[in-house]
């Protein structure tokens, strides 16, 4: 307040200069980054969804014909989708377990005390910032049915991966690409989770430990209900993650073996990529993203989360 | 009586726990330590002897081979040049939103935090086709500047959200008294605020670049050839149907590395940091 008053005494812009006050000043800075969002999201989607109504292939030369709901009747009878989706409900589900069970592990193994603990922190991150292309191929070799280190090591406790390999099996494919897909995205949780760790007071656990609990019995009255709040936003932008980015699979199987690891957004861009269809390529992608905000109310409800509010 | 009895409790579960730090080193950094070895290895020994451990005939013929023989040059200079775009842009338009999310209140301020986390969820495949269509109506396809335009917008929620955070961890009074002191806001927010959360900037922009510099799919729609395509796609081009050259691709992979891990050596525990602050609040 002072600092106004002294503004208009001094300067006798400050009339010009007092639109950059309060309500204004924060519009004006919000601006350029909402234009850049409306340009590069708002408008996007709203031709993607529009697209999504149209018969557009590229390489026909016509322009986007609207054929209203003709592609959505395609798509409820499309085997290829059908198949698609039953892979990604089994990509999601068995990708976040596991995640989060090895990410909880992990954070709780690094909570402790040590002078070098913070070494094994970073180290154990490195897998999350590695780019996805290198990731891909150090497994496609290691993995690898000829050539891979893991293959031989496997081997030798009785688990044979040799012949066809991992990336040559319908049945295992899949589990291959999940457990790389563990390897690089675990610590995203073991960050989240140790966070929410470290906001725990010590004490609580040596007044429980006074109350005769032990670790496990800690971990599970104490730590974990605290926990909630954390667990519930990490699984959700992994849960998101998970379904919208087929990165991981495009560049070890690009779908295959026999469309084994063919997920909806890898569908959806090889119809865009490959068929140039996109058309039907952004029907896809649309009942994905309906189905995502469908899980994730849901799921919303579900957990309860903002109830205590 | 019963302290001692935890601590000591404590002590014996401590063997456990090392054996199962131990564990996980082994488990994340095993591969990338096996990926160097490999990158330094003659293609004929890989091989014949693909799992053995032979020191003696290491080199950097495969380096060399990628660094003369391939484009690979030409694509680290596109990628470096679009990452640093979509820094650039990312890190100004996040820092300008995430300032005015953290000090203003207004009424439309919970919707507009919404909509940038919201941008996420939207599959990046479903707005792939506009966004390829829009830069081929403004001849933005295969430049650099188009694809960091792409980026920004996948990057700039994440900017905003996490300057916003460390935009919160700073006292208020700070630039109140520069105000009294005669600064106008902008000034306050150059002068006293910027140099104060530094290190976070540091952090968001080395978390942009990277996303920037991994990115794959948009920069596989995007460019069609060496004017702007970035390292990710060269590397998927490289791959045949059969016989993989291992030894190129690994010293492709340890190349791309480096950037990342000067990036993450500069401002990784801070980033750490950064990202856990952003998402545990509320």
């Amino acid at each position: 307040m002072r600092s106004t008053f002294a503004d208009r005494r001094v300067n006798p812009l400050a009339k010009y200069f007092s639109i950059l006050e309060g309500k204004a000043f924060a519009w004006i800075l919000l601006i350029p980054s909402l234009t850049l969002v409306s340009f590069f999201i708002v408008y996007p989607l709203y031709r993607g969804i529009r697209l999504s109504f149209s018969e557009y292939k590229l390489l026909d030369g016509k322009n986007p014909e609207f054929n209203s709901l003709d592609n959505y009747f395609i798509l409820f009878r499309d085997p290829d989708v059908l198949n698609a989706t039953r892979i990604t409900f089994t990509y999601t589900v068995i990708g976040l377990i596991s995640q989060v069970l090895l990410g909880m592990a992990a954070a709780l193994l690094l909570t402790k005390k040590s002078k070098y603990i913070w070494i094994a922190r970073i180290a154990i991150m490195l897998p999350w910032f590695m780019p996805p292309v290198v990731t891909a191929y150090m497994w496609r070799f290691m993995l690898d049915a000829k050539v891979g280190i893991y293959t031989l090591l496997l081997s030798h406790i009785g688990i044979d991966i040799g012949g066809i390999g991992i990336w040559g099996d319908p049945d295992r494919a899949l589990y291959g690409v999940l457990f790389v897909e563990l390897w690089r995205s675990y610590p995203f949780f073991t960050l989240f989770i140790l966070a929410g760790i470290q906001a725990i007071p010590v004490e609580l656990r040596e007044s429980t430990a006074l109350d005769g609990a032990n670790a496990f019995q800690h971990f599970r009255y104490i730590t974990l209900p605290l926990l909630k709040p954390v667990l519930f936003v990490s699984t959700v932008l992994e849960a998101i993650k998970l379904i919208n980015s087929p990165t991981l699979v495009l560049l070890m199987t690009e779908g295959g073996p026999a469309d084994s690891t063919m997920v909806l957004p890898l569908l959806a861009f090889k119809k865009a990529y490959q068929a140039f269809d996109f058309g039907y390529s952004s029907t896809i992608s649309v009942a994905v993203l309906v189905a995502i905000s469908g899980f994730a109310i849901v799921y919303i409800r579900a957990v309860g989360f903002g109830r205590e509010k | 009586m019963i302290m001692k009895k935890t601590i000591k409790k404590f002590s014996l579960s401590s063997c456990f726990i090392n054996f199962g730090l131990i564990f996980l080193l082994v488990f994340a950094l095993f591969p990338i330590v096996w990926t160097i070895y490999t990158s330094f290895r003659v293609e004929m020994d890989i091989i014949k002897n693909p799992t053995g451990l032979n020191f003696s005939e290491l080199n950097f013929n495969a380096y060399r081979e990628v660094w003369t023989g391939t484009d690979f040059p030409v694509l680290i200079k596109n990628s470096l040049i679009t990452s640093f775009l979509t820094m650039v842009m990312s890190l100004t338009l996040g820092t300008l939103a995430g300032y005015s999310l953290s000090r203003s209140d207004f009424r439309a301020k919970e919707t507009v935090l919404l909509v940038y986390l919201l941008v996420r969820v939207i599959p990046g495949v479903l707005l792939l086709i506009p966004i390829f269509l829009l830069m081929q109506k403004f001849n933005l396809l295969d430049t650099h500047i188009g694809l960091a335009l792409a980026y920004t917008t996948f990057t700039l929620p994440a900017a905003v959200w996490l300057m916003k955070g460390f935009f919160d961890g700073l006292p208020i009074d700070l630039e109140n008294a520069a105000r009294v002191d005669g600064c106008s806001r902008m000034g306050a927010l150059w002068r006293v605020v910027l140099p104060l959360v530094l290190p976070g900037i540091a952090a968001t922009a080395t978390l942009v670049a990277i996303e920037a510099w991994n990115d794959v799919l948009f920069a596989l729609m995007i460019t069609s050839s060496t004017d702007a395509r970035t390292w990710p796609v060269g590397m998927k081009l490289l791959i045949g149907e059969f016989q993989l050259p291992w030894g190129q691709l690994t010293a492709t992979a340890v190349l791309s590395l480096i950037p990342v891990v000067i990036g993450f050596s500069f401002a990784g525990r801070r980033m750490v940091a950064g990202l856990t602050a952003g998402g545990v609040k509320e």
